[in-house]
């Protein structure tokens, strides 16, 4: 079976810099990928490719196996940009269908939808309102509901949580765990690492117009890992900050990080531990967390 | 396709909904009742009676009075000071004192007493009666026949013969000069408020964040020919209703004082029973002029420069809305050069519409930008009078081509416009996002 994307080796070039610059990498289908990036590292440019609203000026695109093409993707892409917005003079549910009708969906298979959707994220009683009459929540909800109801094999959201109260965004979460186990390939777009280490499962982390990082979101923590690690307890504020077991720090008055020096074992530490008469309540491996990594190697590339 | 239909749809019935466009639709049908109604009361004769009394000891004009023209003249020996004892059917508007030297070539003063207010068609009316009767006074005087100059006076008619063999008529001519300035100037009015409509959907599009999730489902092509069409339906629209509206007018003034029958008639002949329908000849000849005037060329010519001017001029207006950030100021200084040719096709107008073959019309009408207001204004005089048949042509093929060409270079710069956000936009860089892939 084809991937649900691939890219290949694609460049777009603006005035005099590569907004992306030889950039190949695909997705397999069902996945919750995540692309991210520092403002200005060319993901909206990559995404607007995808689609087929730009078209690359080197290398190729497949999406479902097929080179992207913006008229043939309509149909099985959704896409929330970054920068979305609504009719404000249009009523919700008209609005809903017409966009619905533009991906190409006859008329009544539209309404059909709409009303499903509007059932199923409780929106009813916002059927006839005009956007400009609306929370911004909901318009936010309409614009999710207009993005998938197609029933896009492949979502593309760029930043999907931004201007988002908790609620909402916990139930558009929800529907994407939902639509990727019905099948949906989705790709995320965001700087926010904390949502994607959450729901994502693979990353690809681009800076300049190229990808620095492709990877399992677990694979990318355990490269990470210093072979550090936290303990909590009692007592900790008597251990000294360095000695020939370990070089640590102390992060609260509970919280201690150990990062043990090279051959020492960490029944070493523990006995260590047990000596200095420590009262532990945990000790786990420092995992660093995806905006650690971001950091460390958007810092050490722009570098 | 279909898509460009649904994009147009849309635009065209979320017009069509809005207040503003019934507003507008219907005010100037409202004014057409005015015009036509205001042309109405000033020809008709009105119809109250008015009761002059009159004291003429001299007897020298109140036998020739006539009662006619709504006028009853009634001969009174003194003032009434009041009218509140007389009966109903001898209550007098006003008393005219005719001084016994009335109708002397010194004297040329009459007084008037009035009891309620004369209006000004009435006043002006009865001025001429009573110079027409002096003036006849005067000339039996001094022993002058006034038949003998009514005859001397007889006008010279100057009948104007075109080297084709046509006889021009005067009032045609006329007519076709108020036309040609109107159609010039409904061509100008579409170009300008629809235009800008066409930029402004744009710039809502865009400055709504609709448009990068339309142009994922449609290409920016089809969103922008969707738009144009769509509210060029809605001009469409309008200018039917105002249309058909003036036209059912013309008709309904056409049954209802027979001027068909009229048209048939040679203009030299006695108006005879025709005539004797309405009650005022001028305002029969200004209709039966009007109907004089070959309408079917004009009307298919109109559509063709109605429809590429629109597509031309819209165009242009939906890649400066495209090209203007989030600052609505922007769009003056970009709207400059747009704005430019259908303000000279204006002065164009004012000469062609007094010589519509003079060089200036000739090589406005040849210019896309002007072409359509000025060659409206030069084919209502007629072909070939107005305009030849190949410079029709012509015109129309250059207007044509252009259209095509500004419709591809506008969706260029339409389609990388739309996703720039922020920064304010210089031709310069315009031009450059014709040759962006």
């Amino acid at each position: 079976m084809s991937k649900a994307l691939e890219v290949k080796e694609v460049s777009k070039l603006y005035k005099d810099y590569f907004a992306v610059n030889q950039l190949s990498f695909d997705i397999e289908r069902g996945t919750i990928f995540g692309l991210l990036g520092p403002n200005g590292a060319g993901k909206t440019t990559l995404l607007r490719m995808i689609t087929g609203i730009l078209i690359p000026d080197h290398g190729e695109i497949y999406v479902q196996g097929q080179k992207t093409d913006l008229v043939s993707n309509a149909r099985f892409i959704g896409y929330m940009p970054e920068e979305r917005g609504l009719y404000k003079k249009m009523k919700a549910e008209e609005q809903a269908i017409y966009l619905a009708q533009l991906k190409g969906l006859p008329y009544n298979l539209a309404k059909e939808k709409v009303k499903y959707w509007f059932d199923k994220l409780d929106m009813n009683s916002w059927r006839d309102k005009k956007v400009e009459e609306v929370s911004k929540g909901m318009g936010q909800k309409l614009q999710f509901v207009c993005t998938v109801i197609h029933e896009p094999v492949l979502i593309i959201l760029d930043e999907p949580f931004s201007g988002l109260d908790p609620l909402n965004a916990d139930i558009i979460k929800n529907e994407i765990y939902d639509l990727a186990e019905k099948g949906a390939t989705v790709i995320f777009s965001t700087h926010r690492m904390e949502q994607v280490e959450e729901i994502c499962e693979q990353i690809v982390l681009m800076n300049k117009g190229k990808i620095i990082l492709n990877d399992t979101v677990v694979n990318a923590k355990k490269d990470f890992q210093k072979g550090a690690y936290i303990i909590k307890g009692e007592r900790l504020e008597y251990l000294p900050p360095e000695n020939e077991l370990y070089s640590g720090e102390k992060l609260t008055n509970k919280e201690f990080k150990f990062c043990l020096k090279e051959g020492k074992k960490t029944k070493e530490l523990l006995a260590y531990l047990s000596n200095q008469d420590i009262e532990l309540s945990s000790l786990a491996l420092d995992t660093p967390t995806l905006n650690e990594i971001f950091i460390e190697l958007v810092k050490g590339d722009n570098s | 396709m279909k898509k460009i239909f649904l994009i147009a749809y849309r635009d065209f019935s979320i017009r069509i909904r809005n207040k503003t466009f019934l507003i507008s639709t219907l005010l100037l049908p409202i004014g057409i009742v005015l015009f036509y109604g205001t042309i109405f009361f000033f020809t008709s004769t009105d119809t109250d009676t008015h009761r002059i009394g009159v004291i003429d000891s001299s007897q020298s004009i109140f036998p020739k009075l006539n009662n006619e023209d709504n006028f009853v003249f009634k001969s009174l020996d003194k003032v009434i000071a009041s009218r509140e004892d007389i009966e109903e059917e001898d209550k007098i508007d006003a008393i005219l004192i005719v001084p016994s030297h009335a109708d002397s070539i010194s004297f040329g003063r009459i007084e008037i007493l009035t009891y309620t207010k004369l209006g000004m068609l009435t006043k002006n009316k009865l001025e001429a009666k009573l110079q027409n009767i002096i003036e006849t006074n005067r000339f039996e005087r001094i022993d002058i026949d006034i038949k003998k100059i009514e005859e001397i006076k007889s006008p010279v008619k100057l009948v104007y013969r075109s080297i084709s063999g046509g006889e021009e008529n005067e009032l045609k001519e006329g007519i076709a000069y108020a036309l040609s300035f109107g159609l010039g100037i409904m061509m100008y009015v579409i170009l300008t408020i629809y235009g800008a409509q066409v930029m402004r959907g744009v710039m809502e599009e865009k400055t709504n964040r609709i448009v990068e999730i339309i142009i994922s489902s449609v290409r920016p092509f089809e969103l922008l020919l969707g738009k144009i069409i769509g509210i060029g339906m809605v001009s469409f629209l309008q200018l039917s209703v105002w249309g058909s509206f003036i036209l059912i007018i013309n008709l309904a003034i056409g049954i209802v004082f027979g001027i068909h029958e009229l048209k048939s008639l040679p203009a030299d002949m006695p108006m005879s029973a025709a005539a004797s329908i309405a009650s005022n000849p001028e305002f029969l000849h200004a209709m039966q002029g009007l109907q004089s005037i070959d309408y079917i060329p004009i009307f298919g010519l109109f559509i063709f420069y109605f429809i590429s001017g629109f597509f031309l001029y819209s165009s242009l207006f939906a890649a400066v809305g495209a090209s203007v950030g989030d600052d609505p100021q922007d769009v003056q200084s970009l709207m400059m050069p747009i704005m430019m040719p259908i303000f000279l096709s204006f002065i164009f107008l004012s000469k062609s519409v007094n010589n519509p073959n003079c060089t200036e019309a000739v090589i406005a009408s040849m210019i896309p930008f002007t072409s359509p207001v000025v060659m409206m204004s030069r084919v209502v005089f007629g072909i070939p009078e107005g305009v030849p048949l190949w410079q029709l042509l012509v015109s129309m093929a250059i207007m044509l081509l252009t259209m095509v060409f500004f419709i591809f270079l506008a969706s260029r710069i339409y389609k990388t416009g739309i996703l720039l956000y922020g920064k304010k936009v210089s031709w310069k860089e315009m031009i450059q996002w014709i040759f962006i892939k």
